[in-house]
């Protein structure tokens, strides 16, 4: 190989008509074979296995140098048939499997499965459960939404976040424990109220949380929300119109974030969420940072319901007496609570006997999955992962 | 009252359909469950969505259910505006399940008609892209209905498994 | 580095020179290893999210050299969290594969030990063990922060014993059962 320095015989110019060197060229028909050569759309694959895909979610991306033409999202690699399992078993021995649903936030499962099971079978539940219930549930948001926070950050790069977040959700974690015995999925609902009471001083540790938890939000804003790279990853990018989001069926914070006012604890309230003042976080951009903007203010809002819980708890029994055997009318019943995620509802069918016909879970991560395809077409690689982390799925859920 | 408001709004919205489509309306609250027939299943679904006075037009959930004889889906739309919501029941025929498709009406019916297909062989018919969505491409049958039979195989890299009945709770 | 004592001698390799060579090299290596477990980011559902928790603030893996990589390439250790579906079975296989020795597997969690509480699915491989050879079952629903660390110490001492000959024992051990 020469040392020489190389130096292109045909150097561009301007004007491709007139080559520097060589025989007369047909310069027309050069160009027009130049231009019906074509490009190729480049076939990637992301996931299963990868670090923010948020689970085994598998996306096929047709790319275009760095644009998503198309996208094909692939589920069910986390599919059990719990469905099935259910009608295996006796109602209530189906709950500590819906923990392993959304399994970071496993008490919302819990009650929407308990309550299609209440529904159904016309159980009431006491008073003094309802208002715990509503307690454990927004405490679990909390830990969710803090969990959010973590893997959103740690999506666009921003990996301290997560170790802060942590650090709070721990808090919450061992206020759960102390209550259910567990960190992560709790069956702590029963069909009729709760199993156990809570122990002593666990609201004063729920308030010093709520407090320690409200101290912390300005160092959030000032990692994520005030950060520029943030914003600049966020503003802007996968926008959902309003119109869109209902035709999807979007639910939960991706929904709110496009401007619909959804919210199930203030639309059909369940427990005692109808006595209980707080406000439902809409906001009107519908893109990426909205979604997250949400989430971060639902925080708030949980905070603010929690110190309600405690001043307004009554003295009374944690259960209603349900039978050994539990076998609801024939009939179909239907739950809906609002996870951290949007919508879930459990639709149950019964005919008599001990075992269900019929669970169906309607997951919330499942429908909100649907718009991916159709959102990330047009936007760069980098920001499909924005806007995979700000719909915030749990795959548990969406292939049970 | 919600509940005769409903009730009405819901007639108003039904009242061009042909006699027989719908068998049965029951309103309870803020729900009204539904009893179509199949032929009539996607004008009663379009009236709901359609008509300002209903306005069901936010897909809350699709499923079907399989009691052995016989096979319904289970549509519920809801109207975020109005607070209520309709559950449609509409009986298949088990033995070829069919419907037709509402995804040009709601795409996030997509996936839930995908589901229902993989779990139930229920064609929707008109559906851009029937494929199986949860289950693996080849696997044979439809696990959720009550006639399925699990034939295991003998690999743990191709379904199905092996099944633990000793293991139920 | 320490004396070549009798029962190592069967381990030892005559180099010219003498085997206290071999012994040494084994000792160095196995400590920057076990010291350095890094892991595939291989979180498939609660258990994923457990694991997480293990390696941030309050419980933290970095202490004891475990950090999380992306791609199977760079990794060691691959701590299997979650259940074991029959559609992704191929994906963890390959992926096993796609490591470079010498490398471990770490079953986190009832499901990836034993199929957990979905021993009567059809579409759940009952243990991941069916599919890769485990060296550390870390049982529990989902396993606490403790556990796990107490079987990635375990790893650690299994680690030690090894020898760069590729001499290795396959015996799993459980832990939290």
């Amino acid at each position: 190989m020469s040392l020489e320095p190389r130096t292109d015989p045909n150097p561009p110019t301007a004007e491709p008509e007139t080559p520097a060197k060589g025989p007369a060229i047909d310069a027309q028909a050069l160009h027009q074979e130049i231009l019906d050569l074509g490009t190729q759309g480049m076939v990637m694959n992301m996931g299963p296995q990868h670090p923010s895909t948020h689970g085994v979610l598998r996306l096929i991306l047709t790319l275009d140098g760095e644009e998503v033409m198309a996208c094909e999202p692939m589920i069910g690699y986390l599919h059990r048939g719990l469905e099935k399992m259910a009608e295996r078993r006796p109602y209530r021995h189906f709950l500590p499997f819906t923990d392993r649903l959304d399994y970071v936030c496993s008490l919302a499962n819990n009650l929407a499965c308990a309550q299609a099971i209440e529904r159904l079978a016309g159980v009431e539940v006491p008073e003094r459960a309802q208002w715990l219930r509503v307690a454990l549930m927004e405490l679990n948001r909390i830990a969710s939404h803090l969990l959010f926070l973590g893997t959103f950050g740690t999506d666009l790069g921003a990996t301290t976040m997560l170790l802060y977040a942590f650090r709070e959700r721990e808090e919450a974690l061992a206020l759960l424990e102390a209550i259910t015995g567990a960190r992560l999925t709790y069956n702590w609902i029963r069909v009729g109220g709760l199993p156990d009471d809570m122990p002593e001083n666990w609201d004063k540790g729920v308030l010093a949380f709520c407090d320690l938890l409200e101290s912390r939000l300005p160092e959030y804003d000032r990692l994520l929300t005030d950060n520029p790279i943030f914003r600049r990853r966020t503003e802007g990018v996968g926008v959902v119109s309003p119109e869109d989001a209902k035709a999807y069926g979007l639910t939960g914070p991706t929904l709110r974030a496009s401007g619909v006012a959804y919210d199930i604890r203030r639309w059909a309230p369940y427990e005692k969420y109808a006595e209980i003042d707080f406000d439902v976080v809409v906001l009107r951009d519908g893109d990426t940072f909205a979604r997250y903007l949400a989430r971060r203010l639902e925080l708030e809002q949980s905070v603010r319901i929690l110190r309600q819980v405690f001043d307004k708890l009554p003295e009374g029994p944690i259960a209603s007496k349900v039978g050994k055997v539990l076998k609801p009318p024939p009939g179909i019943a239907f739950s809906q609570v609002e996870s951290p995620r949007g919508e879930l509802s459990f639709t149950m069918v019964s005919d008599g006997s001990p075992n269900p016909v019929r669970v169906h879970i309607r997951a919330p991560s499942f429908a909100n999955l649907t718009v991916l395809a159709d959102l990330v077409a047009g936007n760069k690689v980098a920001d499909v992962v924005a806007i995979l982390g700000s719909i915030d799925i749990v795959l548990g859920e969406v292939d049970r | 009252m919600m509940e005769r408001d409903f009730g009405s709004a819901l007639r108003t919205a039904l009242a061009g359909l042909p006699e027989g489509a719908v068998e049965s309306l029951e309103v309870s609250g803020s729900v009204a469950t539904l009893r179509v027939n199949l032929g009539s299943l996607r004008a009663v679904l379009e009236s709901l969505k359609s008509f300002p006075e209903a306005a069901c037009d936010f897909p809350a959930n699709l499923t079907a259910y399989d009691t052995g004889e016989e096979m319904f889906l289970v549509y519920r739309l809801a109207s975020i505006e109005r607070g209520w919501q309709a559950l449609v029941l509409c009986r298949v025929d088990r033995s070829e399940p069919a419907a037709p498709s509402v995804t040009d009406l709601w795409p996030g019916f997509n996936w839930f008609e995908r589901e229902v297909y993989d779990m139930f062989g229920v064609r929707f018919e008109g559906h851009p892209d029937l494929r199986r969505i949860l289950l693996p491409d080849d696997w044979e049958g439809f696990p959720f209905r009550k006639d399925y039979v699990s034939r295991p195989s003998g690999s743990p890299l191709r379904g199905p498994q092996p099944i633990d009945r000793g293991a139920q709770g | 580095m320490g004396e070549v004592s009798p029962d190592l001698q069967s381990r030892v390799v005559k180099f010219p020179g003498g085997g206290v060579l071999v012994a040494g090299i084994d000792e160095i290596f196995n400590w920057a290893r076990s010291n350095s477990m890094w892991s595939l980011t291989f979180g498939l559902s609660c258990c994923a999210i457990e694991m997480m928790a293990t390696a941030a603030s309050h419980y933290d893996l970095d202490r004891f050299g475990i950090l999380f990589r992306a791609t199977p390439r760079q990794a060691d250790v691959m701590i299997v969290a979650g259940w074991v579906s029959v559609k992704m079975a191929p994906f963890i296989r390959r992926l096993y594969e796609q490591m470079p020795d010498p490398k471990h597997v770490l079953a986190m969690g009832g499901c990836a030990c034993a199929g957990g509480p979905y021993r009567d699915s059809e579409t759940i491989v009952k243990g991941v063990g069916e599919i890769v050879p485990v060296d550390v079952f870390v049982y529990g629903c989902p396993p606490r922060p403790e556990n796990l660390i107490h079987g990635l110490i375990k790893l650690q001492e299994r680690i030690r014993e090894e020898s760069i000959l590729g001499i290795k024992s396959r015996e799993p051990i459980t832990v939290g059962g």
